[in-house]
């Protein structure tokens, strides 16, 4: 009569768990499916709105939510700031399903269950996961806890940049032959050998940032690693809603309506009324816009301006498509000028489609999210080759961008044109709106220079540690 | 009475042999003084004899008699006798009224002992005889009779020549007869050491009342009940009792009803409840454990009472007024604003009143019908309780069916005794929709509530929605049922010595359901056509008590011992499933596949499981020496599932003691002080988690992803687990003090507290890494609550004819977060609660080490530019207004509450008021602060918004804050009592009239000051239930 265990029914305990090849597996898939959150979600919208691309403007009474949109795009934030938050707790929880699952797997007996993949594919899986996720840390806070354990070490102290990317290093050469490949069964979706060099690809781009040692030859070694993609005829294609066998994306979130869900892009940056416009069942949110001056960057020739909706807006019918706040009844016609990041109306600004947008979409998108693609490989090697003063070797790979986007050679640089300054700008227009611009800004030594609304900053290349983080850990401190 | 004694006593008084036997039973003696206190003595020498029989010995040498009722035990003469006072013949001769009647109790038994005297000469007095008759000579026509009888107030009457009087004497509501719930038993309210306020029927709040707390609203000092939610049929009041003493874990009370802890208030009909018993301070809940700190409402219902079937009805009649509308400009207003300033809007040809439109002119009605009865060994009462409550939204509303069944048996000499409890109820509710009013206050009163082609309008904001429409084509409704059953058995072993077992099944079910006409806004912005779930719960309890009662009595040494195990399991399990996407709106919510939803991947379904368990050893020690030195001890040994494996087990200690001052000899000489007793308690109570299963590790589903070209279920661990998670401790410190001065015309109590409430429940921040999750349910930190409570009921006049009084109470509470910190973990401040979109400006509230619970948090208004844009205080010394720049604001918890009532009866007719008011504290106008901006516009806005000096959007500061003290004329009752010659052999009847939140007297500018308490304290959200004024006719009969 003083029994007080506790029994589960609608989940089950840990201690149970690993008893068959499906309980294994499905402990095996779950930090991919935080990959929505810490990388199309968390990263992107601190990468971007803190960028002199994108910006969450105040549209009359609406968009101000709490600040945290203007402090991203004027670099005021401060520790308690939700999205910063939401960039290093996720990251780590995604970090700890990875833990979870290569601690817990130590004491099971594997030996006669029926799994889908090798037991060692999935560790080195989630061993090379768990190492983009620390890449993501080093991108956004530079020194970080590193942890293979769940919940141990208490208090964990933040390692020297230079010593996560070691780690990162030593991870994916413990790992890589056991990865998935192009082609297998098993790859897509999945983390390949392909996305490991393209990890490492990223970390040497950054190494100068990150470490204080550039090393530009390492980049271009791991991009010419990676093998069966190709950089497609039409720049729309890896973005289309049926984008799963596009050769061009490296590595990808699969997101598929009612089953994967998690991407809303859309809902971000369209018009309420685009819901009538594109018959939607939902009301997009009318937040996110593109910055004048990046809608600017763009040559009128520039296909890839289609990215981009601006001007009267209408529905299906070709009827007129009306505001219903600041414009209300007015016919929507979208403007390319802003007033300011704090006073505009509903109806300034571009708004960034990239990820096609079907009529008729349900709330998620079934496009699948490219966090790596084979271009994004080419321009880090080109970039490279710049700035190892071998402009000429770079030239055809960034002059096959530009004639893919013109779909002509007119607009083709050459050895004198190909700057620094317009190399960036290049990457801004091909990646936009795809989550890189803040690292390349950061790269390139811009990130605290003065865009359209916002002032000069300096120190601001690195995001403080959360609040949450610093007042539960004494080791770490801003 | 078979309980037995132990007397020797030799030429005593009979006052001193009574006193004895007092101490040594639970039963109360109610005589008239004269009787008792003549000089002649008592001589008894009895061994273990019943009390029956030894009362027979004793009262036989004075001539006396008793008869018992209930614990009461009422000596009178054995034979009425007239003029045992003075001879008195001479002034007889010159005056020959003589005056007879029969003297009952406000149940109309007889009472037999009662003096009967004659004011001007008390000399001339006699004593109702066994059938309470009584006959007088007096002076002259205009004589004033005198009838006094301990344990009820005197009267006075004129006999204005009438030759037959009858009188009905009232309780004293403090009498000495006056028992008090004091968990597991009873005590009499004299030896009573803790701070527990008791309310019984006669005194709750007459009157329409959606739910049974509302009957001691404003009744009990230091507890609050809040009409959240006005009269929606559907809400419960929210009840805090001294502050709030945490953050993540319940606020709400204990509520036990007839034995069953937990109980759900609506399973009670308020007319079915006999009274309710607040233990408020520490040591009083301690023997509840980790459910005590909150405070218990210990309620217990009406129990048959010997004699013949009575039949009792009480019913009334109700309609509402809404008297608080957010006032927003009219269609033509709309219209004039529009073209005056020059700003587009669309004029839509209608003139709309849209709160108008979604309310209605309402009519509900309550019947209760009992019968009750009984004889010595058997009685019952059964009651049913019909509710038909109608709100005053359209399509709002609920029809509630209770049965209840009390039977108390007893045999075998009466040492064994058996009650029977039976409840069952079912409830048909059909939710509201509280954006309603948001969007009725918001949408452009020129639009029509239907379009030309009878289709409703729809505006097109963001989020906006036609709220006629809603509440016509989104119902949402819900079937509950709940049953209650428990036997309770207590067998006397040997003398002064029971053993008692308690068992009780708790069901709870609910059947919910939802469905979107496929026209509704929902389904357009939800892209289906229409949509229908149904959800339901099942929540099923079991309870076992054993307890074993001992008492020792050593000449004035009164011992009593109380030891008991119990238990009580719990279950809960919950079901849903939705479709979308149908053909005709005929089935509703009735055939979830007619919908074809589900085939397309697009309708959901869980279903969910949870078991706890409670364990607990208790145990009560009480010491009294004749009565005037009180002491008491109590401890509870209590385990929970909920907690973690290393701390599965708590104990919970109190003491109290108290000193009955008036007893002293010192004070023996004081007839204007009736009662002084000092209370001092210290206890120890617990608050318990809430959800189970947060210490251990688990495992469950998450997301879909792709292996191998299929979809694959993820599992993950779902929280931190908390090995280590306990309940929170509260001690408190409290002194108190019972007083009654003038044959207890003033009396009352006054209550000084100290709660410390350590071991937080809080979602503490985790260390991620190397943690998984955020949070982690710990126990951490430390809130201080410290305050008085007062308590005082006034006879101002009561003389037979007019009965006038006041009863008021007032509380003051101080409230600190003192720690929320500890050894790893330095805790900064948290701001939460989101302003509402659209902007969301941010959070409205700050924890903070120092700061009371529920401080508002934001910037600090310092004026406006010419232009009407915001300036706010400057503190961080940085360019611009910064997060940096915010202060603490003000708190929205009242700091003093206080009630009072005043009543009078006369010659039948009743009449009382109860006013309610709370002061020092702070009201967020969210309305104003969105709606009462002209930028607003078109939208429409107060109308106080069209000469606002702000033009800018809004921003969140103490411009939008307002004092909210308030003080409500709550309820005015007036009643007629119909004199019994009219009542062709009815026994009672009254007819009364009432109404409810009649007037609130406030500097607030908004709706109502009256909102939720705690830690989202004082906002006046913009979502409601409008405020009416409740108008009640009602009839109360006894046959």
């Amino acid at each position: 009569c003083t029994n007080l265990d506790e029994k589960v029914y609608s989940e089950t305990t840990t201690k149970t768990f690993y008893s068959s090849a499906e309980e294994v597996t499905a402990n095996y898939l779950k930090p991919y499916t935080r990959l929505y959150v810490t990388s199309s979600l968390a990263h992107w919208i601190c990468g971007e709105l803190s960028s002199d691309c994108a910006a969450w403007t105040q549209k009359g009474k609406h968009g101000y939510d709490g600040g945290k949109w203007q402090q991203l795009h004027y670099h005021t934030w401060t520790p308690e700031h939700h999205e910063i938050k939401g960039a290093w707790n996720n990251t780590y929880q995604a970090i700890g399903y990875c833990n979870e699952f290569l601690n817990n797997i130590e004491s099971v007996d594997v030996s006669n269950m029926n799994l889908p993949v090798s037991i060692e594919q999935m560790k080195a899986e989630m061993r090379a996961l768990r190492a983009y996720h620390y890449y993501l840390l080093v991108d956004n806070f530079r020194d970080v806890p590193v942890v293979t354990k769940v919940g141990e070490p208490r208090s964990p102290e933040p390692l020297a940049a230079a010593d996560v990317i070691q780690f990162i290093e030593d991870e994916i050469a413990a790992v890589i032959n056991d990865l998935p490949v192009k082609g297998d069964a098993s790859a897509y979706g999945h983390f390949t050998k392909a996305a490991a060099h393209m990890l490492l690809a990223k970390v040497y781009l950054n190494s100068e940032v990150y470490t204080g040692t550039a090393r530009w030859q390492d980049c271009i070694n791991e991009v010419d690693k990676i093998q069966g993609y190709t950089m497609v005829a039409d720049w729309k294609e890896p973005f289309k809603a049926r984008n799963e066998n596009c050769d061009e994306n490296i590595f990808v979130i699969p997101f598929e309506e009612s089953k994967i869900t998690g991407f809303y892009h859309h809902a971000f940056m369209m018009h309420y009324s685009h819901q009538h416009g594109f018959n939607l069942q939902y009301m997009p949110w009318n937040g996110i816009v593109v910055q004048p001056d990046h809608y600017r960057s763009f040559d009128a020739a520039d296909t890839r301006l289609e990215q981009f909706l601006v001007g009267p807006q209408f529905d299906q019918d070709g009827n007129p498509l009306l505001g219903v706040e600041e414009a209300k009844d007015e016919p929507l016609v979208l403007t390319v000028d802003i007033t300011s990041m704090t006073n505009s109306r509903e109806d300034e600004g571009a708004r960034s489609v990239k990820y096609e947008v079907v009529v008729g979409e349900a709330w998620e998108l079934n496009n699948d999210y490219v966090i790596w693609r084979y271009t994004d490989a080419l321009m880090m090697k080109a970039e490279a080759l710049v700035r190892l003063s071998k402009a000429a070797d770079a030239l055809p790979i960034v002059n096959d961008v530009r004639e893919r986007a013109f779909g002509n050679a007119d607009h083709n640089y050459n050895e004198a044109t190909l700057t620094l300054d317009e190399f960036l700008a290049e990457r801004g227009r091909e990646f936009s709106f795809e989550g890189h611009r803040r690292q390349d800004l950061v790269r390139f030594g811009k990130f605290g220079e003065a865009w359209w609304d916002k002032k000069p900053t300096a120190g601001k290349e690195v995001f403080p540690y959360p609040l949450t983080a610093t007042d539960n850990n004494p080791n770490l401190s801003n | 009475q078979s309980q037995k004694v132990n007397v020797k006593l030799n030429n005593a008084s009979l006052k001193e042999a009574l006193e004895v036997l007092k101490t040594q039973s639970d039963l109360n003696f109610i005589y008239n003084n004269d009787l008792v206190n003549d000089n002649s003595q008592v001589t008894i020498n009895a061994t273990n004899k019943e009390i029956s029989e030894v009362l027979q010995i004793l009262l036989n040498q004075k001539g006396l008699d008793y008869r018992i009722v209930d614990n009461n035990v009422i000596i009178y003469p054995v034979s009425a006798s007239a003029n045992q006072g003075q001879d008195n013949t001479g002034q007889m001769a010159q005056q020959q009224l003589v005056v007879s009647g029969l003297v009952t109790d406000d149940t109309g038994e007889p009472l037999p002992g009662v003096n009967v005297f004659e004011k001007a000469n008390s000399a001339n007095g006699v004593i109702t005889g066994v059938d309470g008759t009584y006959k007088i000579e007096v002076g002259s026509e205009d004589a004033v009779l005198t009838f006094s009888f301990i344990g009820f107030q005197a009267q006075d009457v004129n006999v204005a020549g009438r030759p037959s009087i009858d009188i009905t004497l009232v309780e004293e509501s403090i009498g000495l007869q006056e028992v008090v719930a004091v968990g597991y038993g009873i005590q009499k309210k004299t030896e009573v050491t803790s701070s527990i306020a008791k309310v019984t029927a006669d005194n709750f709040n007459k009157g329409f009342a959606t739910n049974a707390l509302q009957s001691i609203e404003g009744k009990v000092a230091g507890l609050q009940i809040v009409r959240t939610a006005g009269t929606d049929p559907n809400a419960s009041p929210r009840v805090r009792l001294r502050g709030t003493s945490s953050l993540n874990a319940t606020s709400d009370p204990l509520i036990i009803i007839d034995g069953i802890t937990g109980g759900d208030i609506s399973s009670v009909a308020p007319e079915d409840i006999e009274s309710m018993d607040v233990l408020r301070d520490g040591s009083a809940a301690a023997i509840y454990g980790t459910r005590g700190t909150n405070g218990v409402i210990i309620i217990t219902t009406k129990k048959g009472a010997t004699g013949d079937l009575k039949v009792e009805y009480s019913g009334y009649v109700s309609t509402e007024d809404a008297v608080a509308l957010p006032n927003v400009l009219s269609a033509d207003e709309y219209r004039a604003y529009g073209d005056a300033t020059g700003i587009n809007y669309v004029d839509g040809g209608a003139n709309t009143n849209w709160s108008e439109e979604i309310i209605r002119k309402n009519v509900s009605h309550v019947h209760n019908v009992s019968f009750s009865g009984g004889n010595q060994k058997l009685s019952y009462r059964a009651s049913v309780n019909y509710r038909n409550l109608e709100g005053i939204v359209i399509n709002t509303g609920q029809e509630y069916l209770n049965g209840r069944i009390n039977l108390t048996h007893k045999g075998y000499d009466d040492r064994l005794k058996v009650q029977l409890n039976m409840s069952s109820t079912i409830i048909d509710k059909d939710y509201t929709s509280y954006s309603a009013f948001d969007m009725a206050a918001i949408l452009n009163p020129t639009q029509p509530v239907k379009n030309s082609d009878g289709t409703y309008w729809q505006p097109s904001g963001y989020g906006e929605f036609n709220p006629v429409a809603s509440l016509e084509q989104e119902r949402r409704g819900g079937k509950e049922k709940n049953s209650q059953m428990s036997l309770r058995a207590d067998f006397e072993v040997f003398d002064n010595f029971t053993l008692s077992g308690f068992g009780a099944i708790d069901v709870r079910d609910l059947l919910e359901h939802e469905y979107d006409e496929i026209g509704s806004r929902s389904s357009e912005t939800g892209g289906y056509l229409g949509r229908a779930k149904q959800k339901t719960w099942h929540n099923y309890k079991k309870m076992f008590e054993g307890t074993a009662n001992y008492k020792k009595v050593i000449n004035s040494h009164v011992l009593t011992l109380l030891g008991g195990y119990s238990y009580e399991g719990r279950s809960y399990e919950e079901f849903w499933a939705e479709n979308k996407d149908f053909i005709s709106d005929a089935q509703k919510y009735h055939d979830l596949s007619a919908g074809s939803g589900l085939a397309d991947g697009r309708a959901a379904m869980d279903s969910y499981k949870q078991t706890e368990k409670l364990i607990a050893f208790f145990g009560r020690f009480t010491y009294s020496y004749e009565s005037k030195y009180l002491f008491s001890a109590t401890v509870r040994r209590e385990g929970s599932s909920k907690f973690g494996e290393n701390n599965k087990w708590a104990t919970f200690p109190a003491v109290s003691a108290g000193w009955r001052i008036v007893e002293e000899d010192f004070l023996s000489d004081t007839d204007w002080l009736n009662e002084l007793k000092l209370r001092v308690g210290y206890g120890v109570t617990g608050n318990i988690v809430g959800s189970p299963y947060l210490s251990i590790p688990r495992m469950g589903a998450g997301g879909l992803y792709v292996l191998n070209g299929q979809y694959i279920k993820s599992y993950g661990s779902t929280t931190n687990p908390n090995p280590y998670l306990k309940w929170e401790t509260k001690k408190e410190t409290n002194i108190g003090v019972d007083y009654g001065f003038f044959n207890n015309r003033l009396s009352g109590s006054v209550d000084v507290y100290q709660r410390k409430t350590s071991d937080l429940l809080w979602n503490l921040v985790a260390q991620v890494p190397p943690m998984i999750h955020n949070e982690v349910l710990s126990n951490i930190g430390e809130i201080n609550n410290q305050g008085v409570e007062l308590a005082l009921n006034t006879k101002i006049l009561n003389n037979g004819v007019w009965n006038v009084g006041l009863d008021a109470t007032f509380s003051y509470n101080k409230n600190k977060l003192v720690s929320l910190s500890d050894d790893t973990f330095q805790f900064q401040a948290v701001n939460y609660e989101d302003l509402p979109a659209p902007g969301q400006l941010g959070t409205i509230f700050r924890y903070e080490e120092g700061h009371p619970i529920g401080s508002f948090y934001g910037y600090k208004y310092k004026g406006l530019t010419e232009n009407g844009e915001w300036i706010f205080e400057d503190f961080d010394g940085e360019e611009g207004i910064t997060d940096a720049d915010r202060t603490f604001l003000g708190n929205g918890n009242p700091k003093i509450n206080l009630s009072f009532s005043p009543y009078v009866n006369v010659k039948g007719v009743d009449f009382s008021m109860n006013f309610r008011g709370a002061f020092g504290f702070d009201i967020l106008n969210v309305n104003k602060m969105y709606y009462g901006n002209p930028l607003w516009y078109p939208g429409n806005m107060l109308r106080s918004a069209s000469s606002s000096p702000v033009n800018a959007d809004p921003q969140y500061s103490d411009y939008y804050l307002e004092k909210g003290d308030f003080l409500k004329l709550d309820n005015i009752t007036l009643g007629y009592t119909l004199p019994k010659k009219w009542l062709f052999g009815l026994d009672y009847t009254r007819v009364y009239f009432s109404a409810l939140n009649v007037a609130t007297f406030t500097n607030y500018s908004g709706l109502d000051p009256e909102l939720e308490l705690g830690a989202r304290a004082g906002v006046d959200q913009r979502g409601f239930y409008p405020r009416t004024t409740t108008y009640t006719l009602g009839l109360n009969v006894k046959f």
